[in-house]
């Protein structure tokens, strides 16, 4: 039972199939310049303008296929920062932003930028009107994630990206790792510049990835070569990566009405066996975040303890994010969200997928109350 | 902001004298086609303009399409309700307070076909005026009855009246396919086809024309030819382009093997004018256009244009002649081409380039080199072994239609 789905999901077979036969039939060159070469292209090519396409960004935005959401996450920031820095030093993020985001404002900070980093609401979204207190004329960037990756909280993009055009010239970046694929996203219709996410996230492979950005921004790239992907990105392109995340965002974005109301039935349940246990406190918010995350805080138990309880019943939760459970047993991100240090230290996540059933759930909501009684 | 209707102001039509029926329903047709993909909406023909009733259709798709229609000068988009006072009135109010927050100002204007209306257009557009001014939340009109940035205008008709709160600009240039037809030089590079989509803008009909040889160009020169005539062809009419395909290896290696380096250059592209006439004449085409641009390389110097042009009597039209590269490389973005003009593959004037091309041949030396060898022959197969090609707007022809099937099934 298995519920750790923010981490990663399981690679659909589908998306498999066309892995394999892409390496089978389209495996050479997208460069080079023969009829092998031309196919891959065509294939690579094709691939880009589905994954636009799917996310309203036919007119206006480039696809840059990269290794996954760090890698793009990393050339957006930089890449932004130095490319208006005349203009500007200053730029705003936020507190509950994943280590991919974070680490490079603070890289960037000991660089000479300025940045801000916003608090959150109770319910971990960032306040439209913290933000646009925190704009000044010289801030170039503004990065904020849709849908954070410990709570779930769910930005409300087409506000802030309001409040950012109307209050200055900043480029507005958004990490979509955890709502690509689980929500709709079009670009056509937000004030959204860059664009970045992992295919990982939606069934999808994991080393595969995208940046979008509009067509007419240009930056240096973090890579240098042979000026592959518009020349952002050098390094031989990847059309079976392409075509299978390709594949993977239009499998899963097709059913995503159907598939979110499922996980909101099932969070549902989660969240009245949750609330029945006495001094467990939900991290976030009840009824307005992705229904694919749920975050509580455990009273009096580590959450090591519940996580390796739950694991010899073969129940798979985890503890703070996977990217930075290896460094600190404390939630950054819960501590952002409820600013209770203790909460922050006792918090499990529990995430769920299209693919969850019912009697996982059961199992669950079965197990979880008892373990946590025995254990205190 | 949705609107309910957009009435199409044409271009340069009043020029026209007699034949101007004929435009106006080419035009009337052309835009009529463009839009046949949106079921609701509705277009009406009027006197001096077209009407488009909306319907519920987002009204940046509709002008989207009708941005490929040349003859439409501008577009006003408004807002439709009832023919009395109150209704419009009450519709005036919001399009005046969002015209004005833009920073606008703004005065009324109104006209009235349906001369038994309660008030005459003076009355209307001062009672308007005053509603508007005496509803309006503080501060938030600014009037200027004698230079105003925008007029909302008001046309009272007998069933409904059309409050325009908008204006922009349209394609411009003269309606399709009543201006005969030319024979466009169509190379792969950045100018030609912006040469091409300049006289589609005049009205004409274009044909390309592309040299191609294997195996010094690749298959994907012929992909960028392709892709670039269907681009061009969504302002056709019936969202048409032919290509004629002109296989010119064996004469360009003649031509480097019989003509001194230096003059290489300047004779291949009086061949290729030789061809171009000759498949022009075949189909009754008597114009020729091309992408040159004055100074731009060695074979675009006044000349080079001299020694080159005269080997054909048809008149050919350089669009670009006189146009700075940037703004060349703007329109190309602007009609989709820049992306896969600049796609890096070598198209036959750049596969036998010369060290010092000359860039002022003389006209002599052209017809003394040309003595040396019998071209008449070469130039007939050249002619003779066209492959013409019809592109359609909207399905991009691949070379490789399998891999086409294959890729999507894939994806």
């Amino acid at each position: 039972m298995y519920f750790d789905y923010a981490a990663t999901t399981p690679p659909n077979d589908e998306v498999l199939k066309t892995f394999d036969t892409v390496n089978r039939d389209f495996w050479a060159n997208p460069h080079a310049l023969h009829r092998p070469g031309l196919r891959a292209e065509q294939l690579l090519e094709q691939a880009r303008g589905q994954v636009l396409a799917l996310l309203g960004a036919e007119s206006g935005f480039r696809c840059i296929f990269t290794s996954g959401a760090t890698e793009s996450n990393n050339m957006a920031i930089r890449g932004t920062a130095y490319r208006f820095k005349k203009r500007g030093k200053h730029l705003i993020t936020s507190a509950v932003e994943h280590p991919s985001v974070l680490t490079v404002f603070q890289s960037l900070e000991s660089e000479g930028f300025d940045v801000t980093v916003l608090p959150v609401l109770g319910n971990g979204t960032v306040d439209p009107e913290e933000l646009k207190n925190a704009l000044r004329p010289d801030t170039t960037l503004v990065s904020l994630m849709h849908v954070n990756n410990e709570v779930g909280a769910i930005n409300e993009l087409p506000i802030l990206g309001k409040v950012i055009k109307e209050g200055s010239d900043a480029v507005f970046h958004v990490d979509a790792a955890q709502s690509a694929g689980k929500l709709p996203i079009d670009l056509s219709k937000l004030q959204v510049d860059l664009l970045t996410f992992s295919a990982h996230k939606f069934y999808g492979l994991k080393g595969s990835g995208a940046l979008l950005l509009p067509e007419k921004m240009v930056f240096k790239p973090l890579l240098y070569g042979g000026g592959q992907e518009f020349g952002l990105r050098s390094g031989t392109a990847d059309p079976a990566r392409a075509a299978a995340m390709a594949k993977a965002l239009r499998l899963s974005l097709k059913n995503w009405e159907e598939d979110f109301a499922w996980v909101s039935k099932l969070r549902f349940q989660i969240q009245e066996t949750l609330q029945k246990i006495p001094e467990v406190e939900i991290n976030g918010s009840l009824d307005e975040g992705s229904p694919y995350i749920i975050n509580c805080s455990v009273a009096g138990i580590k959450p090591e303890t519940i996580l390796q309880g739950l694991a010899e019943k073969k129940i798979y939760i985890s503890t703070v994010s996977a990217c930075s459970a290896r460094q600190t047993a404390e939630s950054f991100v819960v501590k952002a969200v409820t600013g209770d240090t203790k909460r922050a230290q006792h918090s499990i996540r529990i995430s769920l997928a299209s693919i969850t059933a019912q009697d996982e759930v059961d199992g669950l909501c079965a197990t979880l109350p008892e373990l946590i009684e025995t254990l205190r | 902001m949705q609107y309910d209707a957009i009435l199409i102001r044409l271009g340069e039509l009043f020029l026209k004298g007699k034949n101007k029926q004929r435009f106006i329903d080419r035009l009337f047709q052309t835009a009529k086609n463009k839009l046949a993909a949106f079921p609701e909406l509705k277009l009406e023909k009027e006197r001096d303009h077209f009407m488009v009733l909306l319907n519920g259709t987002d009204f940046e798709a509709v002008l989207k399409r009708l941005d490929l229609v040349f003859g439409i000068h501008s577009y006003a988009l408004g807002t439709l309700c009832d023919s009395n006072m109150d209704a419009i009135c009450e519709t005036a109010l919001p399009a005046a307070i969002r015209a004005c927050g833009d920073g606008k100002s703004i005065k009324f204007e109104s006209k009235r076909n349906w001369k038994k209306f309660e008030l005459n257009s003076i009355e209307i557009s001062q009672q308007v005026a005053r509603y508007v001014g005496t509803h309006a939340p503080e501060g938030s009109i600014k009037f200027n009855v004698k230079q105003p940035d925008l007029a909302i205008r008001v046309f009272v008709k007998e069933h409904q009246t059309l409050i325009v709160s908008d204006v922009r600009q349209a394609a411009g240039g003269l309606p399709i396919g009543l201006n005969g037809r030319a024979l466009l030089m169509l190379s792969g590079g950045l100018d030609s086809p912006v040469a091409g989509y300049y006289m589609m803008k005049r009205g004409l009909v274009v044909e390309g024309i592309h040299f191609e040889s294997p195996p010094y160009t690749t298959a994907r020169a012929r992909q960028k030819v392709y892709d670039l005539a269907e681009k061009m062809a969504h302002y056709l009419p019936r969202g048409k382009m032919q290509v004629h395909m002109i296989p010119f290896t064996e004469l360009q290696k003649a031509i480097f093997d019989h003509v001194p380096e230096s003059y290489g250059m300047t004779v291949m592209r009086r061949m290729m004018y030789r061809v171009t006439e000759n498949i022009a004449n075949s189909r009754t085409i008597h114009l020729l256009a091309n992408g040159e641009s004055l100074g731009q390389v060695a074979s675009q110097t006044p000349d080079s244009m001299w020694a080159i042009n005269a080997v054909t009597n048809l008149p050919v039209i350089r669009p670009l002649a006189c146009m700075d590269k940037v703004d060349i490389m703007e329109t190309a973005r602007k009609i989709d081409t820049y992306e896969i003009s600049i796609r890096p593959f070598e198209d036959c004037c750049t596969v036998f380039v010369p060290k010092y091309p000359s860039t002022s041949p003389s006209l002599k030396k052209c017809e003394k080199y040309e003595t040396f060898f019998d071209w008449a022959p070469l130039v007939e197969k050249c002619a003779q072994g066209v492959e013409t090609v019809t592109i359609e707007a909207g399905k991009p022809i691949r070379l490789d239609a399998d891999t086409t099937d294959e890729i999507c099934s894939l994806l």
